[in-house]
């Protein structure tokens, strides 16, 4: 019987998989877990590297925002720990909720669109590679591949607030479809400048360029670094573009009518999208996975390193709680259409002068 | 004459950059003086107005505290010995002291004594034996915060061990 090639390799944990993979039942499981493709997709950038952030990202969002604001944020669970638990408990609590559907909600989707929604989420992390040995597929489009898989996610956000057949739902719902609009040709329109620019499409190649002329994306076209940010602010509805799903507004915006563990994922979705423009933005600009190589991690110190941005990065868009109001709708249409468009076309423009300028680059 | 406000103009770069830069100063020293209060509680002057003990033993029973009332929150209880004590209904009460102020013989007197949760409507009700002692009441605090200024005017937080104060 042969082995699922080609495996990760983990040095420090190979005495233990050698051992494992030589128990009958387990030997085959621990082989399926560890081949690249599965690997990916569950591990590192998929499930459990999504929950690891998630996680922690909750709670330092709770309490950096409460630290700058003069309050203490979640601290009885776990008191020690300063209620670095809570999102799990959170959990808990969630799970153990009851579904309400109500009379009005259609119900097949009602139900459907927030497990959609979740899936739909975290589809770009099979085209997102986090190393060199650690991806599910390369096409060599990629980057172009996950981008626009990423703005499939609004259509799931619209149905679903369609399908709840509310007042606040429905107001959350068109402003979706209009802040989706404003964000999504600036977003694309600075992905497809660092495309330019690198002259390719394959993340692989896109980060070997930024670490053999040590000089990381965002330096290299910073124009497209910054409507690349602000867009994924706004995509992921973090302050100030906090719209949709703003509180005080519109209760939660599409999810209103939601309980639950069902409210549980559509809480996610905000967050996974967060990550997964996260991982873009840091290979596109930041280095992706470029660091000092740790023996003992083997293939998974390109993770570590590119784990160690995605986290600086999402907390910084976790911060912005702390520091901004949120803009009102026709502001922040404004700031897409107008401000973002014409520095989107410039950043263009940037890199197809760059590229004229210095072809090795 | 109406006056048209118009928004003030802000450089947006500049505006963003020291809107970050409070956030992080806060972030990393924050100024907050928030008391977690059944834990932490707040320091208070002796002179505070919490509740109100009477001293039966020096009560001449003239009914001044009650005439002194502004919210008539304080009845007269007829005693066995024929005199009457004054009770207060807490759900009444402003905790002003003016029957502290009235009282000729100082046998009513006030406690720092503030918080503490009544369980029914009944037991906001004090009759003249409740008013005999400081009302008990279970207290988590360990700490006591005590507010004051340092010498540039910025606002101190002293936090004390409950046993260090009394």
């Amino acid at each position: 019987m042969g082995y699922l090639e080609p495996m990760v390799q983990i040095p420090f944990l190979e005495p233990l998989i050698n051992f494992l993979l030589k128990v009958p039942v387990i030997g085959p499981i621990v082989n399926f877990l560890l081949w690249m493709p599965i690997f990916a997709v569950w591990f590192v950038p998929g499930l459990i590297g999504l929950f690891i952030p998630l996680i922690f990202v909750i709670w330092w969002e709770r309490k950096a925002a409460a630290r700058v604001q003069w309050r203490y944020g979640p601290l009885e669970i776990s008191k020690r720990l300063g209620g670095v638990i809570q999102p799990i408990s959170d959990l808990i609590r969630y799970t153990l909720q009851e579904i309400i559907i109500h009379q009005e909600a259609d119900a097949a989707y009602f139900i459907h669109m927030p497990v959609f929604g979740f899936i739909f989420a975290l589809l770009p992390v099979l085209f997102i590679p986090a190393g060199p040995n650690v991806y599910a597929i390369n096409t060599g489009y990629n980057i172009l591949i996950a981008a626009v898989l990423i703005s499939i996610f609004n259509v799931v956000v619209i149905v679903t607030g369609w399908a709840s057949t509310d007042k606040w739902a429905y107001i959350g719902t068109v402003r979706e479809a209009f802040m989706y609009a404003a964000y999504e040709i600036p977003f694309m329109l600075s992905v497809i400048a660092m495309i330019i620019l690198f002259g390719t499409a394959d993340p692989f190649m896109m980060v070997n360029e930024q670490v053999a002329h040590y000089i990381p994306g965002a330096i290299l076209n910073p124009i497209a670094f910054i409507v690349a940010v602000v867009t994924t602010a706004m995509a992921s509805s973090r302050f100030p573009f906090e719209i949709v799903e703003n509180d005080t507004d519109i209760v939660v915006g599409p999810f209103t009518e939601y309980g639950g563990l069902i409210f549980g994922l559509t809480m996610t979705m905000s967050y996974e999208k967060t990550y997964v423009m996260t991982l873009l933005l840091s290979i596109l600009f930041l280095g992706g996975w470029s660091g000092p190589y740790i023996a003992p991690l083997g293939d998974l110190s390109a993770p570590l390193w590119l784990g160690v941005r995605v986290f600086l990065v999402m907390m910084f868009f976790s911060f912005l709680r702390a520091v901004y109001p949120s803009y009102r709708l026709d502001q922040a249409l404004r700031i897409g259409w107008r401000t973002l468009l014409i520095l989107s076309v410039v950043s263009v423009i940037w890199s197809i002068v760059i590229r004229l300028a210095l072809p090795v680059v | 004459m109406a006056k048209k406000v118009t928004q003030p103009k802000v450089n947006p770069v500049t505006g963003h950059l020291s809107a970050l830069a409070v956030g992080v100063k806060e972030f990393v020293k924050p100024t907050r003086f928030t008391i977690q209060y059944p834990r932490e509680r707040r320091w208070v002057v002796d002179r505070f107005r919490g509740f109100i003990v009477n001293d039966i033993e020096k009560c001449i029973s003239c009914f001044q505290c009650a005439w002194a009332c502004p919210v008539n929150a304080i009845f007269m209880y007829r005693a066995p010995n024929g005199k009457f004590y004054p009770g207060i209904r807490y759900e009444q009460c402003i905790l002003c002291h003016f029957c502290v102020d009235a009282c000729p013989v100082g046998s009513l007197y006030g406690t720092t004594i503030s918080d503490g949760a009544f369980p029914n409507l009944e037991s906001t009700i004090f009759k003249p034996e409740d008013m005999a002692q400081p009302p008990q009441w279970d207290d988590e605090a360990e700490y006591v915060v005590k507010y004051d200024f340092d010498e540039n005017g910025n606002l101190k937080v002293i936090k004390m061990r409950k046993s260090e104060v009394k």
